[in-house]
């Protein structure tokens, strides 16, 4: 589903990722991990084609998209991908529903079907009574859990998950790692860059080690 | 459908983004609404102006003075003869007779009282067609005339003349400095707004971005919003119009007709002129934008 060949992606210092190798296969949740600065962000945000690579391949969803750099099949991937950040990236004036549904409308979905997806979105992640908050009116773990249905909304192949615990206490990280595995159930692929070692552990899941971009 | 269902949601996205930038958006609107009413008047006033001046340039006349030696017949085919200038609309002929009449009403004396004969030459008085109704034209007509053979003397109001087109070409001039000016002034203010309430959502669109929302979908909205700026203020630009028509019939109206206001014109021009200054001020905003990002 997710496959790296020897990528190199650098930023003007010379830093970034260095001959980076790894596959994810379908429905397989894998975590990147290491240090700040180890360049987890940077593998996803190659995928997500928010950084052009150097040199390797990377194949998504049986396409190569190491070369893609238009809008127009950039945002294409960004649709069939969902994506959480750590800093959530709600629009904070917009609902809970509305920000759940953005995605859908990106897409042009009509209004009966947007409806039906946000609320299954919205029982997945335990929030249904809170699609008419704001997300300031939210906690911590209720906007990730914000994102994270956003993230699922159109039922995307792939979830790339970028320090999504990154601002929470331990138990509500375990809930929404909880949430995530869930997902795969569903036969979608998880990409998760994490620092925290003890929070995966337990897990039992394959996990890719970075240090000073490159792998361990 | 989908694309149905998609320009829905924007121009929703665009109507709310009024709302929810309520203040910068009353003021775009305003700005449009008060220019839209400046060059309104300023168009208005002009051609009333030109409507009434009208009567002056009816004077701007060529009077023509032939050889004394020509017969009346002579004199009458020079008289064709200039008829034929391009520029020439019409022409009064005057024979001796006639213009001894002109001389005892100008000076109240009759000459051949004085003299014992009339010695004044045949000529005519030429009217000129309103293209060449100023200055430069009038004066090459003028020249043709006096290069005739057996033409004695053409002359025209040339002082008065040159005044009044002065007059008209500073007018002129002010008027467009002033139309151009608030044009532009409208422009920079409905782009800067709308620049403005686009930095404040700079978080908004990069997330958008990130959710897979293509440069157009997240453009529309704002080129909506200014659309619709545009149009607020382009209809309260008609109403403040309408009030002032109203009041200026009790004003202006005792001493003068106002000419060359259709209503229904100038409502329709401010409807285009206000809608396309919210567009083009979007556009100008989002591209300034998207080079500082």
């Amino acid at each position: 589903m997710i496959k790296f060949e020897n990528v190199t992606a650098t930023y003007k210092k010379n830093t970034g990722v260095f001959n980076i190798s790894f596959e994810v296969k379908s429905g397989n949740m894998v975590f990147i991990m290491g240090p700040t600065g180890a360049g987890k962000s940077t593998i996803l945000r190659t995928i997500y084609k928010d950084m052009l690579v150097d040199s390797g391949s990377i194949i998504l969803d049986n396409e190569n998209i190491t070369d893609i750099n238009s809008n127009i099949h950039t945002a294409s991937i960004r649709r069939k991908t969902g994506m959480i950040f750590q800093d959530f990236k709600l629009l904070t004036n917009y609902t809970v529903f509305e920000n759940i549904a953005l995605p859908l409308r990106i897409e042009g979905y009509s209004k009966s079907k947007i409806i039906d997806l946000v609320n299954e979105s919205l029982d997945k992640v335990g929030l249904p009574h809170r699609q008419l908050s704001y997300p300031l009116q939210l906690s911590g773990g209720e906007q990730q859990r914000v994102c994270i249905a956003r993230a699922l909304v159109n039922k995307p192949k792939i979830i790339l998950a970028d320090e999504p615990t990154g601002n929470l206490d331990p138990n509500i990280s375990d809930e929404i790692l909880d949430l995530l595995e869930i997902c795969t159930d569903s036969g979608a692929t998880v990409l998760m860059s994490t620092h925290n070692f003890p929070l995966i552990k337990p897990r039992n899941k394959k996990f890719i080690e970075l240090s000073q971009g490159r792998m361990v | 459908m989908i694309f149905l269902n998609k320009f829905m949601y924007l121009f929703n996205e665009g109507t709310k983004s009024i709302y929810r930038a309520i203040l910068p958006s009353v003021v775009s609107s305003m700005t449009i609404a008060v220019s839209l009413v400046i060059l309104s008047v300023s168009y208005i006033f002009y051609s009333n102006f030109f409507y009434y001046t009208s009567d002056f340039k009816n004077e701007y006349k060529i009077d023509v003075f032939f050889n004394n030696k020509l017969n009346l017949n002579e004199s009458l085919n020079i008289f064709n003869e200039i008829l034929l200038i391009d520029g020439v609309q019409e022409g009064v002929f005057i024979d001796k007779e006639t213009a001894s009449q002109i001389f005892k009403k100008e000076f109240n004396e009759d000459i051949l009282n004085i003299i014992g004969e009339n010695p004044l030459p045949m000529g005519a008085m030429f009217g000129v067609s309103d293209n060449y109704k100023n200055y430069d034209k009038i004066s090459e007509i003028t020249k043709k005339i006096k290069y005739l053979k057996d033409v004695d003397d053409a002359i025209f109001p040339e002082q008065a003349i040159v005044k009044f087109d002065r007059i008209i070409r500073n007018l002129l001039s002010f008027s467009f400095i002033i139309g151009v000016f608030i044009v532009v002034l409208s422009y920079f203010f409905v782009s800067n707004t709308i620049l403005l309430v686009i930095h404040s959502k700079t978080n908004e669109i990069n997330t958008m971005k990130l959710l897979g929302a293509s440069d157009i979908f997240i453009k529309i909205p704002y080129i909506i919003n200014g659309l619709l700026l545009g149009l607020i203020g382009s209809i309260v630009s008609c109403f403040v119009l309408f009030l002032i028509y109203k009041v200026s019939l009790y004003v202006i109206l005792p001493y003068y007709e106002l000419n060359n206001f259709n209503y229904q014109l100038i409502s329709f021009l401010n409807i285009i002129v206000g809608c396309l200054l919210g567009v083009v001020g979007s556009s100008k905003a989002l591209s300034s934008f998207v080079k500082s990002n």
